[in-house]
């Protein structure tokens, strides 16, 4: 090592240095006597300031004692807060996601349905397909009668029955997008709500200060 | 083995303490209570000053446990929440025109020869220590007196691990240049 090494010296004294470079100290400080002093002079400082006495203190029993008396009352942890305002985004997600997933559970029915009736799908596809199977009603009518009605009446009451399955899954459609658009809604309202009454609480502490 | 069976039961008084168990906070003072008040001691000079140093900076901790992450070090942690609170006790006591010098001085019970040469010498340390700057006494307190590792101490101090080492080099030279004069070849 060509130049000194007083800039390590600290960090030798410390056990801060990696293998390398520490060996590469050891190797100068036995021969360069500048160096080699003031590492002596650094492990004095340091002896110095370790064994220089410090004033009895309160024994670590009275002073818990006296900090328990002085210690305030602590706001509940924060990690419930967390989870009710994880909670609070989680909703709006969860019913857009729940709105998404049944229009396209429905569409996907729809499609099937119209491709169940002209025949370009197999009976796996009746499954999906509810309007494709005839309602109770029309099963019973037909065991019941079928042999005293003629053609007309029975298109007549498939017509119906046709009819009714598509009230049914229209209804049924408008009831689920509905309640979701509802509770949508209500969560909008909570939230303006409680964003109205934060900004009151936030200009009533600066009119304060 | 022992240390870690320790760092485990650290850890889950730290945890019972940030859920408002008083009983598991009140061990955590006890076991980290000496390193505390030597550490802020050494920040301020004096003895009274550290004790409501240490308390402040237990009772910030406390406050502000929800803060502390898990799994990093709660004695680091203590430290630089002391050093701030013995500067802030330290600033408040000059303010109010106090002398530190003399409350470290006055011994009303002066005892024999070598007490008094340890107190001269301690006081003589101590006096030295102060007129370091904020910045390096901290880093030189926090290494000596409070055994941290450089990356203890630059992530205490939030510094570069190569600031504290120029940081100690500077400190230790200079102290050297003070306490010499003091304490000739001793030194």
């Amino acid at each position: 090592m060509n130049g000194h090494v007083l800039d390590y010296l600290g960090a030798y004294l410390d056990g801060e240095l990696n293998l390398h470079r520490r060996q590469r100290v050891e190797a100068h400080l036995k021969e360069c006597a500048i160096c080699r002093s003031e590492f002596e002079g650094l492990q004095q400082v340091s002896h110095l300031l370790q064994t220089a006495p410090a004033p009895d203190f309160l024994p670590a029993e009275q002073f818990t004692g006296r900090l328990a008396l002085q210690l305030p009352r602590r706001e509940p942890t924060e990690k419930p807060a967390k989870l009710v305002s994880l909670l609070w985004w989680l909703v709006p997600a969860v019913l857009l996601i729940a709105w998404f997933f049944i229009q396209t559970l429905l569409s996907v029915n729809g499609v099937i349905s119209v491709m169940n009736q002209a025949n370009l799908v197999e009976d796996t596809a009746r499954f999906f397909s509810q309007s494709s199977s005839p309602s109770l009603w029309f099963s019973t009518v037909i065991d019941l009668f079928g042999s005293s009605l003629d053609g007309t009446q029975i298109s007549a009451l498939m017509f119906l029955d046709r009819l009714g399955a598509l009230r049914a899954d229209i209804f049924g459609q408008f009831i689920w997008q509905a309640a979701i658009a509802l509770l949508y809604l209500t969560w909008l309202a909570v939230w303006w709500i409680r964003s109205g009454s934060r900004q009151i609480k936030m200009n009533g502490s600066r009119s304060l200060s | 083995m022992l240390a870690a069976q320790k760092v485990e039961t650290e850890t889950a008084m730290t945890a019972r303490a940030q859920q408002g168990d008083r009983e598991a906070f009140t061990e955590l003072v006890r076991s980290h209570y000496t390193g505390v008040v030597n550490v802020v001691f050494r920040m301020c000079g004096d003895a009274r000053l550290a004790e409501d140093a240490a308390q402040e900076t237990f009772i910030k901790a406390w406050l502000n446990l929800s803060a502390f992450r898990a799994g990093t070090s709660m004695r680091s942690w203590l430290f630089r929440i002391g050093i701030n609170a013995a500067l802030n006790v330290l600033r408040r006591e000059r303010g109010a025109g106090a002398s530190l010098e003399s409350t470290w001085l006055v011994d009303p019970a002066a005892g024999p020869e070598a007490v008094l040469l340890k107190r001269e010498r301690s006081a003589a340390v101590q006096r030295a220590i102060l007129s370091l700057t904020e910045a390096n006494r901290a880093t030189l307190v926090l290494r000596e007196y409070g055994g941290l590792s450089y990356a203890e101490i630059a992530a205490a101090l939030d510094i570069p691990a190569g600031t504290v080492m120029s940081r100690l080099n500077y400190a230790r030279t200079r102290l050297r240049e003070i306490l010499t004069p003091e304490f000739g070849e001793r030194i």
